[in-house]
């Protein structure tokens, strides 16, 4: 039952970058998982191999250890399973708001037609009711996320990767970002992993955060987030809330003051 | 509540342009134009005034009226010419795209096209044109197909070279997400790559527009019978001068229509090129 519910894995991720200067061992021994329909975060400071570890998940690096399981098969360098956000929005300049969304449906072999028919209805939902047919440069940075989120929604998978999605955007376009993800995500039923530097981000939408080392990337810590759904936004201003913060922060200074004795 | 909305994007589009038309662009745009009017009327009062006063014999100096004789003389024989000029250099151009493309999806797709082809597409330019023409007349005759050889061998190079880059300048990260979506090397291709290489390709095609005339005249130079390099070359050698220059004047403004025809093409064709660069640039 347990292995049942245990939707993705990722155990054991070792990655060393070889470059000229030298090697780069980015990420020793990682291990992570997310069960049917959780939300996880994977916080740690600039430069710990979070991107890296997303995209090795995502199979599009392939690790010098460890494997990925999805539903308990192993699936370490194969694209095209999981839902991936990458940080930049990546929206092209030659599509409409509404063809860059579909993108992944027309490669799957969606008629364009079709493809626009079935993203039409949640257009609106996206904040993005009465942009369809504008050019993403018209776009705010808070647009063009969720732009980019719906074309990774569109892609239908279980699994969400999400790599630091608000991370570009203001504080204030980013509060209203997460109250909006906290009333989408209710309605989508998908099992997401994200990854932020931002402590009351992870808090506030996750069920689980995983506390990252600096370079070389280690799991140092693993948070149940125990608030109550459905959260709102005011959830930030709780002693509770306080109480997971406080926590998660001390990890993270640990973890950081580790990686700088050793 | 979707009308409200659509006001925001709008709003957002004239702001760049609400900038410049403080100034005014049509304004600018117009006295631009004025300018070059102004400064090619300058120049011919002064080659007129040189060829007045100077003591240049006609053939030497030919003035800027006497050119304007010389092709209203016999507009009818300049303009056989010039036809059959336009004519190759517009087929050339042509095949000189077709190749040029062909030549920097091969170099892009295949490691294996790369190192094969890219040393000799580079190595072509170092080959002095003028100097193996009349080989290439002896090869192919005195027909089309040798000003097409030469027309492409000049034109080829900066379509291939521009769509090249514009191919490997594709964001990694763009690669990355296409793969995630499960899309083959040919979706990517088909659907991230191309269309991003379509303004280097046009930089590259208008390059290869204002080069096509001269490649038309080399080709005629060393071998035709008919055609605006030919009728340039037998002017000159009977010194009528002026007539030679009535020729050029013709080629500049058959350089000139095609470049801005392939400029009218890729607005018309990339009309987002143009809008994300604006957006880029601020
Ligand atoms: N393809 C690559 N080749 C070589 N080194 C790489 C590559 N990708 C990432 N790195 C290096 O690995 C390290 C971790 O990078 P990564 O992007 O995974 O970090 P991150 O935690 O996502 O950082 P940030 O929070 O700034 O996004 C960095 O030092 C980076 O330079
Ligand atoms: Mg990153």
């Amino acid at each position: 039952m347990a292995m049942t519910s245990m939707l993705l894995q990722a155990q054991g991720i070792t990655k060393t970058f070889v470059e000229k200067a030298g090697e780069l061992p980015t990420l020793r021994n990682v291990s992570v998982h997310a069960r049917q329909g959780e939300f996880v975060s994977i916080i740690g400071p600039s430069g710990c191999g979070k991107s890296t570890l997303l995209s090795i998940v995502a199979g599009l690096v392939t690790p010098d250890e460890g494997r990925v399981l999805l539903h308990g098969n192993v699936v370490t360098g194969q694209a095209g399973l999981v839902g991936y956000m990458p940080q930049k929005d990546l929206l092209v300049p030659w599509r409409t708001v509404l063809d860059n969304v579909i993108l992944s449906q027309e490669i799957a072999g969606v008629s364009r037609r079709a493809a626009r028919a079935k993203a039409m209805p949640l257009i609106e939902g996206f904040g993005l009711g009465g942009f369809a047919s504008a050019y993403p440069h018209t776009l705010s940075g808070g647009m063009r996320q969720r732009a980019a989120f719906l074309r990774t929604v569109l892609f239908e998978k279980e699994v969400l990767l999400l790599d630091e999605p608000f991370g570009a955007l203001d504080a204030l376009t980013r509060s209203t970002m997460h109250e909006w993800l906290l009333g989408v995500w209710n309605k989508l039923s998908k099992t997401v992993v994200l990854v932020t530097h931002d402590v009351d981000e992870a808090i506030l939408l996750s069920d689980r955060v995983y506390v990252m080392t600096p370079l070389p990337g280690q799991v140092k810590a693993e948070f149940a987030i125990t608030l109550p759904r459905p959260r709102l936004y005011d959830l930030v201003l709780t002693q509770d809330f306080l109480k997971h913060k406080a926590a998660l922060l001390s990890a993270l200074r640990d973890s950081v003051a580790l990686a700088g004795a050793s | 509540m979707s009308a409200g909305r659509r006001v925001l994007p709008a709003a957002t589009r004239t702001a760049p342009e609400g900038k410049t038309r403080r100034s005014s662009p049509l304004m600018a745009a117009s006295s631009g134009y004025l300018i070059s009017l102004l400064l090619g009327l300058i120049a011919i009062a002064i080659w007129q005034a040189v060829a007045d006063f100077s003591s240049l014999k006609q053939w030497l100096l030919p003035s800027p009226w006497e050119v304007l004789q010389a092709f209203a003389d016999s507009p009818a024989l300049i303009m056989r010419h010039a036809a059959v000029t336009a004519e190759e250099a517009l087929l050339g151009f042509g095949v000189a795209l077709a190749i040029g493309a062909a030549l920097a999806i091969a170099i892009t797709q295949s490691r294996l096209a790369e190192r094969a082809l890219y040393p000799y597409v580079i190595a072509s330019q170092a080959v002095p044109v003028i100097a193996i023409a009349p080989v290439l007349v002896v090869w192919f005759g005195f027909g089309l197909l040798p000003k097409i050889v030469v027309i492409v061998l000049i034109t080829f190079f900066p379509v291939t070279i521009n769509m090249v880059d514009g191919i490997r300048n594709v964001d990694p990260e763009m690669m990355g997400l296409m793969r995630s979506m499960g899309a083959s090397r040919w979706q990517i291709f088909r659907l991230v790559q191309l269309p991003s290489a379509m303004p280097y390709f046009f930089s590259g095609a208008k390059v290869a527009a204002a080069v096509s005339v001269i490649g038309a005249i080399f080709g005629e130079w060393v071998g035709a019978n008919e055609g605006l390099g030919y009728f340039l070359k037998y002017s000159s050698a009977q010194f009528l001068t002026a007539r030679v220059f009535a020729a050029i004047l013709v080629l500049a403004v058959m350089g000139l229509a095609l470049f801005y025809a392939v400029a009218f093409v890729e607005r018309k064709t990339i009309p987002w090129a143009k809008r994300a660069r604006h957006t880029a640039s601020q």
